[in-house]
């Protein structure tokens, strides 16, 4: 390895990226939209739920209940229904997720200690719908207690520690990271062998000096660096955008991550050089990289609720062990060093795949 | 040329042979390119050129035989001997994206060139193959011509013993390929050691010595003079008409004659071996006086290069089939 040629191939893939327009938006755009997409659009906790209310009961402890429900953050009444009619088409059209049913007898039978309420659910989304119903249910039960005016016998107090207010991003932000590496890493490395392939570059670089080692790592350098700068954004942002709050040591997330790049992006390389050509790998970074980044990892589906053979796939996916390292460098405050088994994982598949794709690359027959 | 040439082969094949599984590419070639000299590679496509030329580079491992560079063993040491070595290859291979200069600076690069030496070697390139009023022109932009010549600066900034050009007048027109073969003698003069593979017999004829290629053998070598002088057994006889479409119509079927090569305002007709020119003559003037066409001249003329190496191939092809009964 001569540090001339790898400068050489690092520099020239640096003007190929900025040139490329497709490029530029991938290291760009994708990054921020991603994280503002996850940011904002991926909500695991309700606030504002639109529901309606048919209130067949108007006394005093029916306003008492439905004023409850319109304090809280959670709800949002956006209808009030006079009969059971216009219920059905709120629901039906999605104007509402959700439709209470506060009966005549409302009053009477809270007096004699068995009032009753309907709750009528959207179920087409199964998981706003428990939701829902739970955050009600919630609400109702400490309700009912100040009605009450007694102690219930058995009282659960309950903290949840690393995130107190249970915001759902605070999860989500450290997992989005990891998607935006995985795009970088292995999406644009995914096409940056197969160029030279496909356009027959190789055919000249293959009379030069190089060899495949200095082709490789000046090849995969700019990436790095970009995937770095991506990564620092893309922290800064979750902190000082969203407000999740980086209780571990900001090194030590660094260190994990420009690993993470390492091994995504040699996956990307890998991925290019048996492809052969830009679409096939493009695909194939796709479906084997992003894909398993999103829905293995753990990001937003927890691995332990998956079935066995999945639970065992995701073992084999890198961004499992960066997700987990991840949240608990953000949340836990935990140096990486204390999960030693996902930091082990991450440099056994670094070498791994190191030595793989030297082995492979002897297909670009440049000089050993 | 010949003066400034000194006898020191630059590249030395023996023997090379290449196989693809039972398919013998390449058989048994021997050849030597002298510094200084213009070598030309001749053959029709299929013909193991290109693999040949692979092998001189270095791309492709020789089945068995050496190739030396400026002394060095090309197989066992591939890095130095690839330092010797420029290549143009026929489709261009350098990047369209970049401009002249960075593909320049990539090249420069990649043979480990940096500072002073590097900035001079740069600017003997852009120089010298006239590229300076292009140099932040996107390399994809350039017409082909001078994407040529990019790939031909790239190709000697690190200063190579010998310059490898795979067919490199292909597809440009005749004032860009007489300027192009104008360079390749202005380079062979600096001393390097050129091989030219073409199959422009036309340009053939510039090379100071030439090596024909059929099937993977090498069939005929020599300077172009030695090898207009090989006696060929079929005679070469040229008819000046006005109607040369006509009478090629009529020729079609004669006996004697082995092949009609049409050019513009003549014709040059290939006769069997042991025609008796002179009778065959009268029959042809007579057979257009009949036919109302006007013959302005008709007589025999040496051989070209086409003829020659026409005339190699059916000799070959004989004693192959004799071999084989």
């Amino acid at each position: 390895m001569r540090i001339q040629q790898i400068r050489a191939m690092a520099r020239k893939e640096w003007w190929h990226l900025f040139r490329d327009p497709r490029s530029l938006a991938l290291m760009l755009l994708m990054p921020s939209m991603l994280l503002f997409l996850f940011g904002y659009a991926i909500r695991l906790d309700v606030v504002e739920a639109p529901i309606g209310v048919l209130q067949e009961s108007h006394d005093s402890l029916a306003n008492d209940l439905l004023a409850r429900i319109e304090a809280s953050h959670a709800f949002h009444v956006v209808a009030h229904f006079n009969n059971r009619r216009q219920l059905k088409q709120a629901i039906q059209d999605g104007t509402v997720w959700a439709a209470l049913v506060i009966p005549h007898s409302y009053a009477a039978d809270l007096i004699q200690g068995k009032a009753k309420l309907q709750l009528i659910l959207d179920g087409v989304d199964a998981n706003s719908a428990r939701l829902v119903r739970n955050y009600l249910l919630g609400l109702i039960n400490d309700y009912a207690m100040t009605l009450n005016g007694a102690q219930p016998p058995i009282q659960l107090e309950d903290r949840t520690w690393y995130n107190e207010s249970k915001e759902s991003r605070y999860a989500i932000m450290p997992g989005v990271i990891a998607i935006v590496m995985a795009v970088i890493g292995a999406l644009m490395t995914s096409l940056t062998v197969a160029r030279e392939m496909e356009l027959g570059n190789l055919v000249m670089l293959r009379t030069t000096p190089l060899t495949r080692g200095e082709f490789l790592v000046g090849k995969l350098t700019p990436y790095l660096v970009i995937g770095t700068l991506d990564l620092l954004a893309a922290v800064a942002a979750a902190v000082y955008i969203f407000d999740v709050p980086l209780r571990g040591p900001f090194l030590g997330l660094a260190l994990v991550s420009v690993l993470f790049l390492l091994v995504v992006s040699m996956q990307g390389a890998l991925i290019s050089l048996i492809a052969g050509n830009q679409l096939l790998a493009s695909q194939m970074a796709l479906i084997s990289t992003f894909l398993p980044a999103f829905l293995l990892s753990g990001f937003i589906f927890a691995i332990q609720n998956m079935p066995a053979v999945l639970q065992y796939l995701t073992l084999i996916v890198p961004a499992r062990y960066f997700v987990t390292l991840s949240k608990a460098i953000f949340l836990k405050g935990t140096t990486p060093f204390l999960l030693w088994g996902e930091l082990t994982a991450l440099c056994v598949m670094t070498v791994l795949l190191a030595a793989v794709l030297f082995a492979r690359s002897k297909k670009l027959g440049l000089l050993k | 040329m010949t003066e400034t040439s000194n006898n020191q082969p630059v590249i030395t094949a023996q023997q090379l042979v290449r196989r693809f599984g039972h398919f013998v590419a390449v058989n048994n070639v021997d050849l030597a390119v002298n510094r200084g000299e213009v070598f030309g590679l001749l053959g029709a496509n299929g013909a193991g050129k290109t693999t040949t030329l692979r092998m001189l580079c270095g791309t492709l491992p020789p089945s068995s035989g050496t190739v030396t560079v400026a002394g060095v063993d090309m197989v066992h040491h591939a890095r130095r001997a690839r330092g010797r070595i420029g290549y143009v290859t026929q489709r261009f291979a350098l990047y369209g994206d970049l401009s002249v200069l960075e593909n320049l600076d990539l090249q420069a690069g990649l043979y480990g060139m940096v500072g002073k030496h590097k900035q001079e070697r740069l600017n003997w390139g852009l120089q010298h193959l006239q590229l300076n009023t292009d140099r932040n022109t996107k390399a994809g932009q350039l017409p082909l011509g001078y994407q040529r010549r990019l790939a031909i600066a790239a190709a000697l900034l690190h200063e190579p013993d010998i310059l490898f050009l795979d067919e490199p007048t292909s597809g440009l027109d005749p004032l860009a390929r007489q300027q192009f073969w104008e360079l390749i003698y202005e380079l062979a003069e600096s001393g390097i050691g050129i091989l030219v593979t073409t199959h422009y017999m036309d340009e053939a004829l510039f090379c100071d010595h030439l090596a024909m290629m059929e099937a993977g053998n090498i069939v005929a070598r020599g300077t172009p003079a030695e090898l207009l002088a090989h006696p060929i057994p079929t005679p070469i006889l040229e008819l000046r008409s006005r109607s040369c479409a006509k009478c090629a119509g009529w020729l079609a079927d004669w006996t004697e004659i082995r092949e009609i090569i049409p050019h513009v305002g003549r014709l040059r007709l290939r006769l069997q071996p042991a025609t008796d020119q002179a009778s065959l003559i009268t029959r042809l003037q007579t057979m257009a006086t009949q036919h109302g066409i006007t013959i302005d001249a008709i007589e025999a003329v040496p051989p070209d290069l086409e003829d020659v190496f026409v005339a190699v191939l059916e000799s070959a092809e004989q004693s192959a089939e004799e071999t084989a009964a």
